[in-house]
């Protein structure tokens, strides 16, 4: 049985689409089998990449976020994509507990969750231009 | 989301149901600061048990409760936490910061 399958999804910026976005993943990978465990951390790490777009990216304005998802065998990619104001230093905005944003509501903890739960996270960013944070999770394996 | 309150002798047991991510988390520690300043309790109980979800906004809301919790003099627990919210919350250190607990007397 092939599975292969793709979805794109583009909305504005607004907080209220985190969790249309993360749903709208976690349908897209539930036709791979995942367990609950795998669907929670799919969800949780699609919510980081989604919120950092909003919080980060696109700061006191609203723009679009455009998102694709994709499966290919029994590998799941999504990538979060904003024409925001991009990342300086990528490998500081990587780092456990580091935060540009309001101290009392972001932990700085995103990228280190998007790491522990998916296979691999990538990210692409033009300071003025952008970023793109590409997530991959393999789900045949059962935890 | 949403917190549902209940006080017995000195102790603020909030129960947090549904969602938290950035959406709902800044309405829901506006919730539990003013019921937290009103009651003044010694104890607080923050109940994870009807959480559906959560990501890195949580960790947010206990280490803002905690603050302020130590500003008003008040022990601080996290009660009924399991699967991915704990997950997140020990890679964060938070159980380094406040106590988690088994606790089953939620209803």
């Amino acid at each position: 049985m092939k599975t292969d399958n793709s979805i794109k999804l583009e909305f504005p910026s607004k907080s209220s689409n985190e969790g249309f976005s993360r749903v709208a993943i976690a349908a897209l990978a539930s036709q791979l089998d995942p367990t609950l465990e795998q669907i929670n951390e799919i969800k949780t790490a699609v919510s980081e990449a989604v919120t950092n777009a909003i919080v980060h990216g696109y700061k006191d304005s609203i723009g679009t976020i455009y998102i694709t998802a994709k499966i290919r065998g029994k590998k799941l990619t999504v990538t979060v994509r904003d024409k925001g104001c991009g990342i300086a230093d990528i490998e500081q905005a990587r780092q456990p507990m580091f935060t540009t944003g309001n101290e009392n509501e972001r932990s700085g903890m995103g990228f280190t969750i998007m790491e522990s739960f998916m296979d691999r996270v990538r990210v692409k960013s033009v300071p003025g231009g952008g970023t793109k944070v590409t997530l991959e999770k393999q789900l045949d394996i059962k935890q | 989301m949403s917190a549902q309150f209940k006080i017995e002798n000195s102790t603020l047991r909030v129960l947090l149901c549904g969602e938290i991510d950035h959406h709902t988390a800044r309405s829901l520690c506006e919730s539990i600061d003013l019921k937290t300043v009103s009651v003044k309790p010694q104890t607080m109980l923050l109940d994870f048990s009807r959480v559906s979800f959560m990501d890195s906004s949580g960790l947010a809301v206990v280490v803002g409760r905690k603050r302020l919790c130590d500003k008003l003099g008040i022990q601080m627990y996290i009660v009924n936490i399991s699967g991915y919210p704990e997950k997140i919350l020990r890679m964060s250190g938070a159980d380094k910061l406040v106590e988690f607990k088994e606790d089953k007397n939620e209803n």
